[in-house]
């Protein structure tokens, strides 16, 4: 799946010890959150949304704990 | 201050202690959530923490960031609503208490303890501490039992006493358990307990909130019913 503002692929982050999580525009979390709920992936999204000199808002989903965030990289990678 | 005016004040501090704490947590957040933003447009950062020696840059931020969002940002501020409530219950207790002791009428003092008092007032102060202390080593439904049995407001609901005891517990994991749920944990918490024992706890944004959003309602309630019963 493409971030529709920076039009590259949307990444799983999964730097250290970190909770993995993905930035994402808000405008795309819906098409995201069904994407993952279909996958019965368990996360949950932060309630602020950010806009930096006007961009558009982007917000963080963050996988719980004991998921796979490889496989969830590949869902997004197979998603259109 | 009367009874009324006093419960009214520890509604308002409570209900704005809890209003600033989540906005901290909001804002603290956000802050990180920025850098997080700032480092994906190629920033260079270098933070050296002076007192540690520890220094971090560009790369090692964003981890950081994750971790301390997640974990101890939502940890903290989640332990401090508990105190605030805490600290809310037993203050409408010493108040009313205080207001009228007649239920502490069977304890007993030591002629010291009287001695050394300057007035009614503070020996009435004494015996009430005293109970409270007891009190809150207590379990959180014992809490609304004794709340119950003193100022009859028939408040909270049993559900959210059942809810409050998870809350309470999940803090007392985080405090002294390191996070693992345990035993006591899974007892306390009964039908709500939402880890089993041996798992690492956690506490989602959304857990966050709606604890924060019951202990407001609680707050206000239990000060409402106390003021509504009141001439």
């Amino acid at each position: 799946m493409i971030d529709v503002t920076t039009k590259k692929p949307l990444y799983v982050s999964t730097d250290g010890d970190a909770t993995p999580y993905i930035m994402v525009p808000v405008q795309q979390i819906d098409d995201i959150r069904a994407l993952l709920d279909a996958n019965s992936i368990s996360y949950w999204v932060d309630e602020e949304a950010i806009s930096v000199d006007g961009k558009p808002e982007v917000t963080v989903i963050n996988l719980r704990h004991g998921v796979n965030p490889r496989s969830v990289q590949q869902i997004l990678d197979r998603a259109p | 201050m009367a009874l009324a005016d006093e419960i009214k004040k520890l509604r308002d501090d409570s209900l704005a202690a809890l209003d600033e704490a989540h906005n901290y947590y909001s804002h603290t957040k956000s802050a990180w959530r920025l850098l997080q933003q700032f480092l994906r447009q190629g920033r260079k950062v270098t933070i050296r923490n002076l007192a540690t020696g520890s220094t971090v840059e560009e790369h090692e931020l964003p981890a950081l960031a994750q971790k301390y969002v997640t974990g101890y940002l939502t940890s903290a501020t989640f332990q401090h609503f508990v105190s605030l409530f805490e600290d809310f219950v037993f203050g409408f207790l010493r108040a009313w208490l205080i207001e009228d002791p007649r239920s502490l009428s069977k304890k007993q003092l030591t002629f010291g303890t009287v001695l050394e008092s300057s007035d009614r007032i503070e020996i009435v102060r004494t015996v009430v501490e005293r109970e409270l202390v007891d009190l809150a080593y207590d379990r959180v439904d014992a809490w609304f039992k004794y709340l119950e049995k003193t100022a009859k407001l028939g408040c909270p609901t049993q559900g959210q006493i059942e809810q409050l005891a998870e809350i309470k517990a999940s803090r007392d994991v985080l405090v002294h358990n390191r996070g693992a749920a345990n035993a006591k944990y899974v007892e306390k918490s009964k039908g709500f307990a939402r880890f089993r024992e041996g798992e690492t706890l956690e506490i989602p944004e959304q857990y966050h909130r709606e604890s924060w959003q019951l202990i407001r309602q609680v707050v206000t309630d239990i000060a409402n019913a106390g003021i509504g019963k009141l001439p």
